[in-house]
């Protein structure tokens, strides 16, 4: 496949396109309907009115309210447009308060009292206000109810028009979050299926957990924060309680998330962070379902916590990324390095991008006039998706490390301790056994072999008969002592050795002879090869020293004597024979 | 195989859990009023009126068979129910351009324009806003029908809040709305990684495909579903949602052609080049405005039918052919897809002829399809992929094993048989130097294995840096060692090997002080092949292993 000649960088293009498009169709005007109807977005000429405080002609967005108290209400007026549209309405958003509408003087919808009086909690909520017939022109008041301190800082957006168009608007222009939203919580649904078999495989399943968590938070919190849950489910707490949720817990789940991709100390104090925020959120539910604070009112700290926590995370990741160090476990591994690297670039980007969110809503709630209202976390939403790229690469390296070792495992246990031509133990394998065998009381004798002529059939026939020649001799040799010996390995060249945990000389003894009688038997039926060996016995009572090498040592040197016998042995019967030579 | 069966089991548990969770969990209850006007209405076509009908019932009450150019009026009283703030009606039309009045006031048009200039009107799913106190008046639709047998009855519309109806349309195609919008980002995701990967690992290619074939099956639910224009304002849907169904079965193909996955290839064409044609067809048909996108569905349905069945006998055989479980995952997917797909059609066919039954099911279909052949395709990426590309690496790695000494690093015996056969075979001239390292068994018995090691893989080392650049330097043995000279000749090279050789036992001499406690000497001999008459590299090699041992004989004589 290496031919098929589409170069790598018109790929690389190819993906940039994509990616690039991906975001500008989505963001950008394309694929967008046109109002029907004009719609209005009243921003100037508001006049205001909260804490005994009356602003003319003010702007709605530079209503930067500060602290509220419980009790305060907001009014905001404002005329409506001149040019009425079929269907009108007026669409905002509150957090945490109880909205009236009227239209000169006349209250024309409500919403909140109820729950606020009864002391719970008052959902944030998207309105479409509808309108009364012949409004054009005549004077909206809005009027904010906060019931419990601390719940307002700032009159969100108003936008006047045809119910349709205004919905319609909302879908197109918060679509990348939605989709995003919706697919992190499918994709982290996904992860968690797919962790039943990661896990067969032994990848760490605690990270595919915390990336499912971390998945999930994000895409909560993306669509509680466009209020996009509204168009899925009709109720509101299930709404507020996926918002907060994800922002309490969000720290939570980086921390564990990046905790998992940590070792030791690291893991550990990481992995701390973790929980301390995970309880801390769990006791906001709970007294928040107990009836005794209201979720939302623990907020400024979580948002303290998140800052202190973002802090040295953004200080570490930027450190591991830099240094390169901390990674991995093992410095070889180039996949795991490269993959790592990718997960933290990610992760990377996703802090960068919350953290940019952050220092706008924090800049917009302290330091301009437009109040906090007017955050946005788009930045972040391109982070999650980029998030979750990476995280997808980084199981990919992962797994190929993950495989990677576990072939490396196996070829060890096999090849290294196999010699590759006669498949018996290598030399390697036997001296590793003889290791084991040392000190050992049970009791075993080594017989180390020689075959005779290996260099002759190689310069006569060639290296592939020399080959041929020794497989054949080790079948020889796995025949005969195949059930009988603990181990047969070749030592190397035309070197082998078994051994045979044996106390009896005479057991051994008899299948030398059985080897000797096979050999003879092979080389009267004129096969290829005319097998011949000489060998030596050691027993392990033989050697004071307990120890198997030496014992192999004593077999070795007797085998050489043994060799040294029968060539002088053949020179002899030569000699009398008259120079007929015998090696064929 | 118990694995396999239950990871398709698990799948899906897991979907079906998921389509539940949705269910109960994103429950909506409406906030006013909202009536399915299932009777009622009066019906006017071609002169004749039919009254107090259901519109689901239409071919039931005899209304016959519509044609192009006809127009259709229906018209209803509103229920009289407490009046709520942006009354709608939901309602499923097809190919017809339409206006509504509500007590003779136009209110709502649609594609009129289009039904002027003549051109294409697809089905749509309209969500008419009416004035505020629309109960109990009387609602009129017009409709101006571009096509034979347009339609054989109308889905019960319903009437209520805007908020009510919009969101209750919504959780009825809660997961089509859902699985449409993740497999789109999930295919875009892939379709990314493929991309920066596809090059180096080939087993990427078929996850290009698979990301494209979600980013299609996402465009074809939520079009199909009425749900791409919540989003996404396209043109003309239906042309959106066809174009998106014809490639569907062309790229199923395409995945199983890339994996292989077919038993034969002349079968595997006929099935499969028929889906692009139709596919190739109704394109061009869109493209130049010949006709209609959907106005040959019934070759496209038989082609893709018998394609299906096709896709599912493959996978019975890739089990049979015992082939590798990534490609069984994937074919699984593919006829998990396809029978979805099916089913989709089924229920189709089935509330087209009985509407009484509930379409609620068809929105699942093909989502559940979907989400599983994602699962599949994540399955697939993770383990398989990465498993198959460790794979070919440990392959390559074990032929570079095969082929190379591990030792001295230089390459072995089996290389050097290959490249003496490759000699052979071209005929050209060549010469071949034997060393035989002198030494080594006495040095593995006095100083031990590790020494004798330490001496091959030094001298090893040595050859290449003398030899290397031009010849072809092997560990055919214990202690031999081989140099083909390729193109070397008596009267060209000789000089240059001698010369070499001096170089060689200078720094043989040099070694023996750097590490003193091995002696490196080795013996050499050399021959080329013009010396012998017509030889093969056996000859010309014994002669060099000959001249190499009477130096080693004369080395003998002289220590």
């Amino acid at each position: 496949m290496k031919s098929g000649g589409i170069s790598k960088y018109i790929l690389y293009a190819l993906a940039v396109i994509v990616t690039v498009g991906l975001l500008v169709v989505m963001n950008g005007p394309f694929f967008r309907d046109k109002p029907d109807y004009p719609i209005d977005y009243p921003v100037e000429g508001w006049r205001v009115e909260y804490q005994g405080q009356v602003f003319e002609n003010a702007r709605l967005d530079e209503t930067n309210i500060g602290a509220s108290e419980k009790g305060d209400v907001f009014r905001a007026s404002h005329a409506l447009p001149d040019v009425e549209v079929d269907s009108a309405c007026i669409r905002v958003s509150t957090v945490l308060c109880a909205l009236d509408v009227y239209v000169e003087d006349v209250l024309i919808y409500s919403f909140g009292h109820d729950r606020g009086a009864a002391g719970k909690m008052i959902p944030t909520r998207l309105h479409f206000v509808p309108l009364p017939e012949n409004y054009a022109g005549k004077q909206m008041d809005l009027a904010l109810t906060v019931y419990t301190d601390n719940a307002f800082s700032g009159f969100l957006p108003v936008t006047v028009g045809n119910r349709s168009d205004l919905q319609v608007q909302l879908m197109q222009d918060y679509r990348l979050q939605l989709f995003t939203g919706i697919f992190l919580i499918l994709f982290a649904f996904i992860l968690v299926v797919m962790s039943v078999y990661l896990v067969v495989y032994e990848t760490s399943s605690a990270r595919i957990y915390c990336s499912a968590f971390l998945l999930v938070m994000l895409g909560f919190y993306i669509l509680s924060f466009y209020d996009l849950v509204d168009l899925l489910t009709d109720r509101p707490e299930l709404r507020t309680i996926m918002e907060y949720a994800a922002f309490y817990l969000m720290p939570a789940a980086a921390t564990a998330f990046i905790a998992t991709i940590q070792e030791g100390r690291a893991r550990r104090i990481i992995g701390g962070l973790a929980v301390f925020d995970a309880v801390c959120a769990i006791v906001a539910f709970i007294m928040h379902a107990l009836g005794i604070k209201h979720i939302h009112e623990p907020l400024p700290l979580f948002q303290i916590l998140f800052v202190l926590y973002c802090v040295p995370l953004f200080i570490f990741l930027v450190y591991s990324l830099v240094s390169g160090k901390k990674l991995g476990r093992r410095k070889s591994d180039v996949h795991i390095r490269a993959s790592e690297m990718v997960l933290l670039g990610g992760v990377s980007y996703l802090f960068v991008a919350a953290i940019v969110d952050l220092i706008r809503y924090s800049y917009l709630k302290f330091f301009s006039r437009y109040g906090a209202a007017y955050s946005d976390i788009s930045t972040t939403t391109h982070g999650a998706l980029i998030f979750a790229a990476c995280l997808i690469v980084n199981y990919f390296y992962y797994s190929i490390d993950f495989l990677n070792a576990q072939v490396m495992h196996e070829r060890m246990r096999g090849l290294a301790y196999t010699d590759p031509l006669t498949n018996l133990a290598n030399r390697t394998r036997c001296e590793e056994v003889m290791q084991r065998l040392n000190g050992t009381t049970d009791p075993y004798i080594i017989v180390s072999l020689d075959v005779n002529d290996l260099k002759v059939v190689n310069d006569r026939e060639g290296h592939a008969a020399g080959d041929a020649f020794l497989s054949g001799f080790a079948k020889i040799l796995t025949d005969i002592f195949g059930t009988d010996a603990f181990l047969i390995g070749r030592m190397g060249g035309d070197e082998f050795m078994a051994i045979f945990k044996e106390t009896q000389h005479v057991k051994v003894q008899s299948l030398l002879d059985d080897l000797a009688a096979r050999m003879q038997a092979e080389n009267s039926r004129g096969g290829r090869f005319r097998y011949d060996a000489a060998w030596g016995v050691a027993g392990s009572d033989e050697v004071a020293s307990g120890i198997a090498s030496d014992v192999y040592m004593l077999a070795d040197s007797r085998m050489y004597e043994n060799k040294n016998a029968r060539k002088r042995a053949k020179e002899l019967s030569r000699k009398l024979e008259g120079g007929r030579h015998l090696h064929g | 195989m118990g694995r396999r069966v239950s990871f398709v089991l698990i799948g899906f548990l897991a979907v079906y859990t998921l389509i539940m969770t949705f269910m109960t969990l994103m429950t909506v209850q409406s906030t006013y009023p909202m009536t399915e006007l299932s009777g009622g209405f009066d019906v006017e076509l071609r002169g004749e009126t039919y009254e107090n009908i259901a519109l689901t019932e239409m071919e039931a009450e005899g209304i016959g068979e519509i044609k192009k150019g006809d127009v259709m009026t229906i018209s209803r009283i509103l229920p009289d129910t407490k009046e709520v703030p942006f009354p709608t009606l939901s309602i499923k039309l097809r190919y017809s351009a339409v206006e509504v009045f509500l007590e003779d006031r136009p209110v709502y048009s649609y594609k009129m324009k289009e039904l002027e200039d003549g051109a294409f009107i697809g089905s749509e799913r309209h969500f008419i806003l009416l004035p505020r106190g629309a109960e109990s008046k009387k609602l009129t639709i017009v409709l101006h029908i571009t096509r034979d047998n347009a339609f054989r009855y109308i889905s019960t519309p319903v009437f209520g809040d805007y908020d009510d109806v919009a969101q209750s349309f919504l959780h009825d195609y809660i997961f089509s709305f859902v699985s449409g919008l993740y497999l789109f980002i999930f295919g875009v995701l892939f379709l990314v990684i493929a991309l920066l990967f596809a090059r180096r690992v080939p087993e990427m290619r078929v996850t290009l495909a698979s990301a494209v074939l979600c980013i299609v099956l996402s465009g074809w639910i939520l079009a199909k579903h009425d749900l791409l224009n919540l989003f996404f304002s396209v043109g003309n849907k239906t042309i959106v949602e066809y174009s998106c169904l014809y490639l569907i079965p062309p790229i199923v193909a395409a995945i199983v052609w890339i994996t292989k996955n077919f038993v034969s290839k002349k079968i595997f064409l006929a099935y499969s080049v028929p889906l692009y044609v139709v596919a190739g067809w109704n394109f061009f048909g869109v493209l130049t405005g010949a006709f209609e996108i959907n106005r040959f569905r019934a070759p496209f349905y038989i082609v893709v039918f018998i394609s299906i069945v096709a896709v599912a006998v493959e996978t019975v055989f890739c089990f049979r052919r015992k082939l590798e479980t990534a490609n069984q995952i994937q074919m699984i997917s593919l006829t998990m897809l396809n029978l979805f797909f099916i089913g989709e059609y089924v229920l189709y066919f089935l509330e087209m002829r009985y509407p009484w039954v509930q379409s609620h099911l068809g929105g699942t279909m093909m989502p559940a399809g979907g989400m599983l052949f994602s699962l599949g395709q994540v399955m697939n990426f993770f383990i398989f992929v990465t498993q198959s590309y460790v794979r070919r690496a440990e392959a390559a790695s074990l032929r570079r094993m095969a082929y190379e000494d591990i030792l001295t690093g230089l390459p072995n015996r089996a290389s050097f048989d290959r490249e003496a056969r490759q000699i052979d075979t071209e005929g050209v001239r060549y010469g071949m130097i034997s060393l035989d390292l002198n030494g080594l068994k006495e040095t593995n018995d006095t100083l031990g294995h590790a020494t004798g090691d330490r001496l091959l893989s030094s001298f090893g080392k040595l050859l290449k840096e003398v030899f290397g650049d031009v010849g072809f330097c092997a560990r055919t043995g214990g202690d031999e060692f081989v140099v083909i000279l390729r193109g070397a000749t008596l009267s060209g090279t000789k000089d240059d090997v001698e010369r070499r050789l001096l170089i060689l036992e200078e720094r043989l001499k040099q070694l023996d002080k750097t590490d003193g406690q091995v002696l490196h000497s080795a013996a050499y001999g050399y021959a080329f092949s013009e010396e012998l008459e017509s030889p093969t590299t056996h000859d010309v090699f014994l002669l060099a292993d000959s001249r190499m041992y009477d130096r080693k004989r004369a080395q003998h004589t002289v220590m």
